[in-house]
């Protein structure tokens, strides 16, 4: 299975092929949990998300063509899931503290308090943005993927992807760079570089 | 903000993303591809099941049907106690290998959520938002269209790659997610049709008045209908559209496209359009591609602007001036960005335009420094970019070692045929040797 090109391991999946439909999880799981656990807050929702991924990755794959990016689309399909969730978060009768292991963001082991404060002042600037905008920082900063990668997700160009995304950045560093616990975490790091 | 804290910033957002322990546990994630597993397992063996199940119950129809005296607890009887017979086998194993070409194209599906409830949407059906709340369908591709108090809209097709919805009166607001280059929603309001692949905004339609409003919040929609050719809007862009009255009553369609205008008045089917008063803003003319206008704008203190921006800000500085072809300008600002905020892009830009401008050595220096401080593909641009500078400089050894070092570090790369063809051909004589 291992040896099978993407779009062959998709029919192999589509035949109902049990082994290459754990052959087609175990391949995609890393870029769905890049996607989904990086830029949802509460790890809480990732099982579900991971798991409403590949469900959902499941019911369209007779929509793929032999020509279509199968990565691509993958990390398309986890994208509008972790939006979705995130989306759910915001209503008002979402609340977290009643969630099942409800500790918000999971940060290393180890970490500082002032690191904890500033995941959480990154996921809040992105909840005041728009959601494409928020959308573009969180893969961009926080699932790391490269221009080449977004711009197949959002079915654009690589110009406009770039276009979008300079917006995207200059409206959520104007914030950021206001953030008061970003700042403290700025300053942590720097003194823990002087520290000996 | 000092180009020095945004840097700081910059970093300090890095590394919080990298505090993030963003793997599930090795149990979720098993559980999760058993899950995965089983549901592809579970299609095969329930889909045909299901069938066998309709089947009989088209068996238990047809018998109650034939005994017109039967009542219905005997035929409810008689639906448990039909036996299968070679036909009704053979009937259920043609559906079973039939499932087998399972999954088709995901139709789409919708349902209707407001605060007492939430049902399944079928096409064909109307629905009204009641006074003073709001009303939502969702639909099972993530798209939201929301009814504000009181609106109505009519559900008129629903496929696999989107949705036609009418807007009857009121106003909607929808959230369409962009699902793949498939995707396609209709929005019609009265005589006019908005299409949409992906984008958020609210369309309004007044069938006493004959106008539609639309207001984008994101993206890009086309919109067409009562004699206006398909154009394109972008957020954030309002638009109001209006048929002459007469064109309303329920017959608009038709006589939207009337070509003949009668005297003395507004000719049939043609809009009256009112865009924003407001003077432009920079945004706004960026998102229409008014290049020229938004150099215009930024023109009169450019250097200021270019001394007081981040560098994210020289970089569409940069844009601007360059799509208004003020080259030197543009080059001012791309080096503002590129020294200022070590952005691969800027560099990357500032070499385009300094190749462009014929300044190949500072075209070189630049595509490395876009190597160096790039990633992905951008490092590969940056590379070819070298290439082209270096030939541009008439230094043949200097573009055959970097055609060389972008072959091996990209042997797949996308540029690999244009750096065979920009290549002096003795390098390829000599690599052949080498390789």
């Amino acid at each position: 299975m291992a040896a099978l090109g993407d779009w062959e391991l998709v029919q192999r999946v589509r035949d109902e092929d049990p082994r290459a439909a754990e052959a087609f999880f175990d391949r995609f799981v890393g870029d769905v949990e890049r996607v989904v656990c990086k830029t949802l807050p509460y790890p809480s929702s990732w099982d579900d998300a991971v798991s409403e991924t590949f469900a959902r990755a499941w019911s369209k794959l007779g929509t793929l063509l032999p020509n279509d990016k199968v990565r691509a689309w993958m990390l398309g399909v986890a994208a509008n899931v972790a939006r979705e969730q995130r989306r759910a978060a915001r209503r008002p009768h979402w609340q977290p503290e009643l969630d099942e292991g409800a500790a918000p963001v999971s940060i290393a082991p180890g970490a500082s308090v002032e690191a904890r404060e500033a995941v959480h002042a990154v996921f809040e600037i992105c909840a005041r943005m728009s959601e494409s905008d928020a959308d573009l920082v969180l893969l961009r900063w926080l699932s790391t993927l490269e221009l080449t990668e977004l711009a197949e997700l959002r079915g654009v160009s690589l110009a406009t992807l770039k276009r979008h995304l300079v917006r995207a950045e200059h409206i959520f560093f104007e914030m950021a760079a206001a953030d008061a616990r970003l700042e403290a975490w700025s300053n942590a790091m720097t003194q823990r570089k002087e520290t000996p | 903000m000092s180009a020095k804290k945004d840097v700081q910033i910059r970093a300090a957002v890095v590394a919080a993303a990298d505090q993030i322990d963003a793997q599930m546990s090795d149990l979720s994630r098993a559980r999760a591809r058993r899950a995965f597993a089983a549901m592809v397992n579970a299609e095969g063996t329930v889909v045909p099941s299901l069938l066998r199940q309709r089947a009989a119950s088209k068996r238990a129809v047809w018998a109650v049907a034939s005994s017109a005296l039967a009542v219905a607890a005997a035929a409810l009887l008689a639906l448990k106690n039909i036996p299968r017979t070679a036909s009704d086998e053979h009937t259920a194993l043609a559906a079973e290998r039939s499932s087998t070409v399972i999954p088709t194209p995901l139709q789409l599906t919708a349902e209707r959520v407001d605060a007492r409830t939430r049902r399944h949407v079928a096409t064909g059906e109307s629905m009204q938002a009641e006074h003073m709340s709001s009303t939502h369908i969702r639909f099972s591709d993530g798209t939201d269209v929301a009814l504000v108090g009181g609106a109505t809209l009519h559900v008129a097709r629903m496929a696999p790659e989107g949705a036609e919805i009418h807007v009857e009166q009121g106003t909607v607001t929808a959230a369409v997610v962009h699902q793949n280059a498939r995707t396609a929603w209709d929005f019609v309001a009265g005589p006019f049709r908005v299409h949409v692949v992906g984008t958020t905004f609210d369309l309004g339609w007044e069938p006493k008045a004959g106008r539609m409003q639309l207001a984008m919040h994101e993206g890009i929609v086309t919109v067409e209908g009562c004699g206006v050719a398909a154009r394109e809007v972008r957020a954030p862009h309002d638009l109001e559209l209006a048929c002459a009255e007469k064109e309303t009553n329920g017959e608009f369609g038709a006589a939207a496209l009337a070509k003949t205008p009668p005297a003395n008045r507004t000719p049939r089917g043609t809009p009256a359009t009112r865009e924003s008063d407001a003077p432009p803003t920079l945004d706004s003319l960026l998102n229409n591609g008014d290049w020229d206008a938004a150099y215009a704008l930024v023109a009169p203190d450019f250097d200021t602007r270019i001394l007081q921006a981040t560098p994210e800000q020289s970089l569409r500085l940069g844009d601007i001036a360059r799509m208004a072809k003020h080259g030197a300008e543009a080059e001012r600002a791309y080096l503002a960005a590129a020294e200022r905020g070590h952005l691969a892009l800027a560099w990357l830009e500032l070499a385009k335009l300094q190749l462009l401008r014929g300044h190949a050595n500072a075209a070189r220096a630049s595509a490395d420094a876009a190597a160096r401080s790039g990633t992905g593909s951008l490092v590969e641009d940056a590379h070819m970019l070298g290439v082209e500078a270096a030939l541009s400089a008439r230094d043949e050894d200097d573009a055959r070692r970097r055609s060389r070092a972008y072959l091996l570090e990209f042997p797949e790369g996308s540029h690999v045929q244009e750096v065979a063809k920009l290549t002096p051909p003795a390098l390829h004589a000599s690599d052949a040797g080498a390789h």
